[in-house]
């Protein structure tokens, strides 16, 4: 109210002024324009401070949204596709790898349910030591004569997180195991070295050298995305349909947002669907050209 | 000029004609929709709910196997995607594997051989795809409701509805169909704006043998509309037509009553869910005590506007979330209130936002199914494998107190978002009353 009687005082000046039926020195509209800047800035001033607030927090809420979700595709990713992530008491099944120092880790968990766990590690070189961690009065581990098998009878109680044998095996050129959960196998439920990484046979033997091999897996070929891409390859005329209608909606929205008021706007556009063309292009490549199995 | 004069009608049929006139509302629109489209059709080919597979399975023995009596309780519905898997099975290929996964009795068995399909992706894309046709429908069909002369704000619940996470949530991640009652309940409402009583009643009817949700708004309407005596009993009769025509067409063609059989139902259950256990057998059925209380506030309204009406439509959804057991999909119904009120009271629109956060964690105790099993289509070795949230909690926390802490919470703000919504009405009075 105070802004919008100031505007009209300052008009009629303005107009009187134009109109030289009243005679006012610039100095005094300028002192008077002064007056209704401020009057404008002390009225508007919370507002503006409130709504660059709303601005700030809603372009932090989003920034924290798409950091939460690439932290939790990082994360996703990092679980199934680069190690293995044993979470004692939520993981279910047999996790095993190899530590920094060369030590073998044969860890088991059934999501903090009742389950016996029992099997045998066997290897062509010596088990120099071995540690049983979580291990109760009533679980066994031995070792043979010969050092080169270990079996283990572990039962996990109701409620129980985990069991872990940490093995030093020396001087080896294969492990060898045989993992049973209740009595039976699960083999998808065996992990060795990697999530999902599943032996085909119940007694199964890994390489000295299984470990770092693994590494060297491209990611596509690692779930969850070789299942992913296998089954994008097996539809491609429908992936570059998707694709396309994608790109030119995306296409569509850069136009209207920031190209419209660009000087080679033609140009741009056409860099756009140029570049959507090599971007289909791309998958058509990728999806015929590679093998997910 | 005749070509452009007839693009011009059509964008004002679609868009209406206050937000066309101006350019940049116009520009914005086209914006707000082409971001709410390319989210949704992100989402459309790569997660799923079981439901929709079952809804297409029960449709599958129709169209494969002859047998119509597939899903009796739903029977309008299940003939619309009948129809539909019937014309878009000629666009999937391998259609005898296709078939033979859909008739498979097994849900466990069909559910791991659907996610491995080779086509899964393209199967799902056409599934979803009615619904995303439908959902852009609402889109514009909520832009008529109110605010005639403010395209401003009719802008607004545009972006409400286009960007709204509930409703792509539901239509395209959980993937299930009430978008389809949705539609029906706003052509109702706009056709009750325009004072075709009988027609809304009418419409309104349809969407209740689709979904029998609508059927919360029924008493609502009626009595919006009603101007003499005698319109409550024709509205009412008109209102439940629908459902009466279903009941003995079931009755006579499969010899089986819909209405009986949908009262035995566990979904009729959770709206008895939440009740104040008195002596013996008596016991009060919260949401039923309280929904009367709004009916009754509602009839005692002098000016019964449009606005209102909406109001208090919006706060009968939210009442039902807020005190029985629900499936999230059933907040979708809220939704074409909400966002309207959203323009007279920003702050309901955060407690929306922070409803849906706490929603997400209300699913999880749902089981696997509602959550990591949405991303199966991905990779279902993967995802079967994985720990799901309830084992991750159950770690450190027994996971139905850490839901239930949640699902307080969900509830308390549901019904704060009611009080604020009587606030609105409150506020509607006392500027009628100027």
């Amino acid at each position: 109210m105070i802004i919008i009687r100031l505007l009209n005082k300052l008009n009629k000046l303005k107009n009187n002024v134009e109109h030289k039926q009243v005679k006012v020195k610039p100095v005094a509209i300028k002192a008077f324009a002064l007056k209704l800047s401020e009057a404008k800035t002390a009225v508007l001033k919370p507002v503006l401070i409130k709504q660059v607030a709303i601005k700030q927090a809603a372009a932090k809420s989003f920034k924290l949204l798409f950091l939460c979700i690439l932290t939790a595709c990082l994360f996703m990713s990092s679980f199934g596709c680069t190690r293995l992530m044993f979470l004692p008491g939520i993981s279910s099944g047999y996790y095993i790898w190899k530590d920094s120092s060369e030590k073998i880790h044969v860890a088991w968990s059934m999501e903090r349910n009742q389950a016996v766990f029992n099997g045998w590690v066997a290897t062509d070189g010596v088990i120099a030591g071995f540690d049983g961690i979580g291990f109760a009065d009533d679980d066994t581990v031995s070792l043979n004569s010969e050092r080169n098998k270990l079996e283990f009878n572990a039962p996990i109680a109701q409620k129980e997180l985990s069991q872990e044998i940490v093995l030093d095996v020396r001087d080896y050129s294969y492990l060898e195991f045989e993992l049973k959960i209740n009595d039976g196998y699960d083999l998808e439920r065996t992990h060795v070295g990697e999530y999902l990484a599943n032996p085909e046979t119940a007694v199964f033997r890994i390489d000295r050298d299984y470990f770092s091999t693994l590494k060297d897996v491209p990611f596509y070929k690692k779930h969850p995305w070789s299942a992913f891409f296998y089954k994008l390859s097996a539809d491609i005329v429908f992936v570059i349909f998707f694709v396309f209608i994608i790109g030119v909606i995306a296409i569509e929205i850069i136009r209207i947002t920031s190209l419209r008021k660009k000087k080679n706007y033609n140009w741009y556009l056409f860099l756009c669907y140029g570049f959507l063309i090599l971007v289909i292009a791309g998958i058509y490549l990728f999806l015929t050209g590679f093998s997910f199995v | 000029m005749k070509v452009k004069a007839f693009f011009k009608k059509i964008g004002c049929f679609i868009c209406t004609e206050a937000i066309l006139k101006d350019g940049n509302l116009s520009k914005l629109l086209y914006k707000y929709f082409l971001i709410g489209v390319l989210i949704r059709l992100t989402f459309l080919p790569f997660f799923f709910q079981r439901d929709v597979l079952s809804t297409y399975q029960r449709a599958a023995q129709t169209v494969f196997a002859g047998n119509l009596a597939a899903d009796f309780q739903q029977f309008v519905m299940h003939l619309l995607h009948s129809a539909y898997l019937f014309v878009i099975k000629f666009l999937i290929p391998n259609i005898d594997q296709f078939a033979k996964i859909m008739l498979t009795e097994s849900s466990w068995t069909s559910w791991i051989d659907f996610n491995n399909f080779f086509y899964v992706y393209r199967a799902l894309f056409l599934f979803k795809f009615p619904y995303f046709v439908l959902d852009i429908a609402c889109m514009f069909l909520i832009l008529r409701l109110v605010y005639d002369n403010e395209p401003e704000k009719k802008l607004k619940i545009f972006k409400y509805w286009a960007l709204n996470p509930l409703v792509i949530f539901v239509t395209y991640i959980f993937a299930r169909h009430d978008i389809v009652a949705v539609f029906f309940i706003l052509i109702s409402l706009i056709l009750a704006k325009n004072n075709r009583k009988y027609w809304s009643i009418a419409v309104l009817a349809l969407g209740i043998i689709m979904r029998f949700f609508p059927i919360m708004i029924l008493p609502f309407l009626i009595l919006f509309l009603a101007k003499r005596k005698k319109d409550y009993l024709v509205l009412f009769s008109i209102g439940i037509t629908g459902l009466i025509l279903l009941e003995v067409f079931s009755y006579l063609y499969f010899g089986n009553s819909v209405i009986f059989s949908l009262l035995n139902t566990q979904h009729f259950d959770y709206i008895l869910s939440a009740k104040l256990t008195l002596i013996s057998h008596d016991a009060i059925f919260i949401f039923i005590a309280a929904y009367m209380v709004l009916l009754f506030s509602f009839l005692h309204q002098k000016n019964k506007t449009f606005e209102l009406f909406l109001n208090y439509c919006g706060m009968v959804y939210l009442l039902y979330v807020a005190t029985s057991y629900f499936h999230p999909q059933y907040l979708l119904y809220a939704i074409p209130f909400l966002a309207i009120v959203f323009i007279r009271r920003n702050s309901i629109y955060y407690y929306h936002i922070i409803q849906f956060v706490f929603l997400m964690f209300v699913l999880i105790y749902w089981g696997d199914l509602v959550t990591k099993f949405l991303f199966a289509p991905i990779d279902i070795k993967y995802v079967l494998y994985l720990p799901g949230p309830i084992q991750v909690i159950n770690r450190f926390y027994e996971p139905v107190k850490f839901v239930n802490i949640f699902r307080s919470v969900f509830t308390a703000i549901s019904l704060w978002m009611i009080y604020l919504i009587y606030r609105v009405n409150k506020s509607l009075n006392s500027d009628l009353q100027r």
